[in-house]
C-alpha cells in the first residue's frame, strides 16, 4: 500500500514536471518563433520603403530632367516627410520613408541636395503627384520638381478687374493642363462651388490689386471639412510679392492668420513653386537652393563669355562678350548673396535676366559676320 | 523504482534528442535561407548599381553646366565645348570659391568618375601650322573624378554623344564613359 503511494506520488509528480517542461519549451519556441516573425516584419517593413525610395528617386530623377512633365504615383500607405533647413543661403532638403529614417540622409537621394522641390510639408494616405517645369533665368539653371498630394485642391479666384482675371486663368489653364492637379477657376462671389470633403488642403489662390481678403472665405471656413484652408494673395504682376493666409489649420478654424514675413517670386516657375509650398518657409529655402545652382551655372558661362571675347576669329563681337562678362559677374554675386525677402535683391535679379535676354537677342544680330549666342 | 527511474531518463533523454534535432532542422533551414537572401541581395545589388549608373548617365547627358543649348532651349544629347571647359577648369581649380563648387558637384555625383572624348574628327596640328589651336579633346579627358578608394565593384557606361564648338560653329562626335562604383 505505502509502495503504491510512493510510485503514484512519482508519477504524480512526474506529470507536474512534464507539464513545466512542456511550458518551458513551448514558451522557448513560442518566443523564438516570435522573434524571428518581428524580424522578419521589420525588414518587410524597410523593404518596402526602400522599394518606395527607389521608385521615388526614379521618379525624381525622371521629372527632374523631363520638363513640362506630370505624373501620378501611389505611395501606398507610406508618408513621406518633406524638410528643407538652410545655413545662410545653404540650404538642403530631405526626404523620410515613413518613420523609419530611411532617407533622412541625402546620400540616399542625393537628388534632393540640390534639387529645388517645392512641396507640402507631409505626403500621406494619398497619391503623390509630381510636375516639373523648368527654369530659364534666362539661360536653363535646373528644372523646378512640384509635389503635392490628390488631397489637395486649388481654387483660383480673380478680382473682377481684366488684368487679375487675365492672370489668374493663364495660372489656371498651366495648372489644369497637367490633367492630375484638381485645379478650378471661380468667379469672385463662389457661392455656386461645391467643395469637397474631408481633404488636406484647400488652398485659393487669389488674385486681386487691392490685396484684400473677400468675405465670403469666411463663410468657407467656417462650413467646409478640410484639415487646412489658407489663401495665397497675389497681385497680376510677373514678379512681385505675395502672402499666406491661414484660415484653417488641422482641423481647427483660425483667425485669418497672415503667415510668413513676405518673399517674392520672380516669374511663372518660381510662382508655381510658391502656388505648391506648405509655406512661405518652404518656398524660399527651395528657391535658395535653386539661387545655388544659378550662382555656379552663371559662373560657367562667364567664363564661357571671356572665352569667346578673347577668341581672335570673334574680335567684332568682343564688345558684347565684355559686357556679358561683366553682366554675369554682378549675377554670380546676386546669385551668392540674393535674400528673396528683399524687393531690391528680387528686382536686381529680374532686371539682370532681362537685360542678359536682350544682349543675347543682340548678339545674334551684331553686325559684321557671325557672333554665337551665349546660350 | 530503479526501472521507473531509467524509464524517465530515457524518456527525457528522448525529448531533448527531438528538440535538438528540430532546433538543428530549424537552423540548417535558416543558414540556407540567408544564404539564399544574401545571394539574391547581391543580385539586386548588382542590378541597382546598373540602375544607378543609368540615372548618373542621365544626369550628365542633362546637365545645364554642360549640354548646348540655343536661346536656352536644350539641344538633345549635345555638349557645348566652352561649357565643358569652363566646367572642368573649375572643378581643377583650387582656389576656396572652386572647392565650394567642387564639393557641391561632388554630392550629387557620389562615387562617380566621368571621362569624355572626343571621336570623329580628330585632329592633328600640322608641322607647319603648329601654333594653330587644337580645339579636338584628343585625349581621354577626365571630367570628374570622386571614385572613392577601394570600392566593391565598378559599373561602367558609354554614352554617344556630339560636341559643338561654338567658335567655330562645328559638331564632332564622341563619347562620354560613366563608371559609378559602390
Amino acid at each position: 500500500m505505502r509502495r503504491f503511494f510512493i510510485i503514484n506520488k512519482k508519477a504524480f509528480m512526474e506529470a507536474q514536471l512534464n507539464w513545466i517542461y512542456i511550458l518551458v519549451v513551448g514558451t522557448l519556441i513560442l518566443v523564438f518563433f516570435i522573434v524571428i516573425a518581428k524580424k522578419y516584419m521589420t525588414n518587410q517593413e524597410i523593404k518596402i520603403n526602400a522599394n518606395i525610395l527607389q521608385q521615388l528617386d526614379t521618379t525624381i530623377l525622371g521629372a527632374s530632367q523631363a520638363a513640362k512633365s506630370a505624373n501620378k504615383i501611389n505611395i501606398e500607405d507610406t508618408a513621406l516627410t518633406f524638410e528643407c533647413s538652410c545655413k545662410g543661403n545653404n540650404c538642403q532638403s530631405n526626404i523620410e520613408i515613413g518613420d523609419s529614417g530611411i532617407a533622412k540622409d541625402t546620400a540616399f537621394l542625393p537628388i534632393t541636395a540640390f534639387l529645388p522641390i517645392f512641396s507640402p510639408k507631409k505626403i500621406e494616405k494619398s497619391q503623390l503627384i509630381t510636375w516639373t517645369l523648368d527654369w530659364n533665368y534666362p539661360f536653363k539653371v535646373s528644372n523646378l520638381l512640384y509635389l503635392t498630394r490628390d488631397d489637395v485642391y486649388y481654387y483660383f479666384v480673380a478680382d473682377d478687374d481684366d488684368k487679375s482675371k487675365q492672370f489668374a486663368k493663364e495660372l489656371y489653364g498651366m495648372m489644369a493642363e497637367t490633367q492630375f492637379l484638381n485645379v478650378e477657376f471661380l468667379d469672385n462671389s463662389a457661392t455656386s462651388v461645391i467643395y469637397p470633403d474631408n481633404m488636406y488642403l484647400l488652398r485659393f489662390i487669389y488674385i486681386s490689386e487691392d490685396g484684400k481678403l473677400p468675405s465670403w472665405l469666411d463663410k468657407i471656413k467656417e462650413e467646409k471639412e478640410a484639415r487646412n484652408i489658407d489663401v495665397l494673395m497675389l497681385r497680376p504682376e510677373p514678379s512681385g510679392s505675395f502672402s499666406f493666409t491661414k484660415l484653417k489649420k488641422n482641423n481647427k478654424v483660425v483667425e485669418n492668420i497672415k503667415e510668413g514675413d513676405g518673399s517674392y517670386y520672380l516669374d511663372t516657375p518660381t510662382l508655381i513653386g510658391v502656388i505648391f509650398s506648405e509655406d512661405e518657409l518652404v518656398y524660399q529655402c527651395n528657391l535658395l537652393k535653386a539661387f545655388k545652382r544659378y550662382q555656379y551655372v552663371s559662373s560657367l558661362y562667364q567664363f564661357k563669355a571671356w572665352q569667346l571675347k578673347d577668341d581672335s576669329s570673334l574680335s567684332h563681337c568682343s564688345v558684347y562678350y565684355k559686357t556679358a562678362y561683366d553682366y554675369l559677374g554682378s549675377d554670380v554675386n546676386l546669385g551668392t548673396t540674393i535674400n528673396v525677402k528683399i524687393e531690391s535683391d528680387v528686382a536686381a535679379t529680374v532686371a539682370a535676366k532681362q537685360s542678359l535676354e536682350d544682349l543675347n537677342e543682340e548678339i545674334l544680330l551684331a553686325p559684321g559676320g557671325r557672333c554665337p549666342r551665349l546660350y | 523504482m530503479k526501472l521507473l527511474t531509467r524509464k524517465s531518463q530515457l524518456k527525457i533523454g528522448e525529448t531533448i534528442f527531438v528538440l535538438m534535432i528540430f532546433f538543428i532542422l530549424v537552423t540548417i533551414g535558416a543558414v540556407f535561407y540567408v544564404k539564399i537572401q544574401s545571394i539574391s541581395a547581391g543580385d539586386e545589388q548588382k542590378k541597382q548599381l546598373e540602375l544607378h549608373t543609368l540615372k548618373i548617365a542621365q544626369q550628365v547627358k542633362s546637365l545645364p553646366e554642360l549640354i548646348c543649348t540655343q536661346a536656352a532651349i536644350e539641344e538633345f544629347d549635345c555638349i557645348d565645348k566652352l561649357k565643358f571647359e569652363a566646367f572642368k577648369s573649375r572643378l581643377e581649380d583650387t582656389s576656396d570659391k572652386s572647392k565650394k563648387f567642387k564639393q557641391y558637384y561632388d554630392n550629387i555625383f557620389l562615387n562617380v568618375k566621368i571621362s569624355i572624348k572626343e571621336v570623329y574628327p580628330t585632329y592633328t596640328a600640322s608641322s607647319e601650322n603648329s601654333e594653330e589651336v587644337d580645339t579636338t579633346i584628343e585625349k581621354k579627358d577626365n571630367l570628374f573624378d570622386n571614385m572613392l578608394k577601394n570600392v566593391k565593384s565598378i559599373n561602367s557606361m558609354f554614352l554617344p554623344i556630339t560636341f559643338y564648338d561654338p567658335i567655330t560653329n562645328q559638331y564632332s562626335f564622341g563619347y562620354i564613359r560613366i563608371e559609378v562604383a559602390k
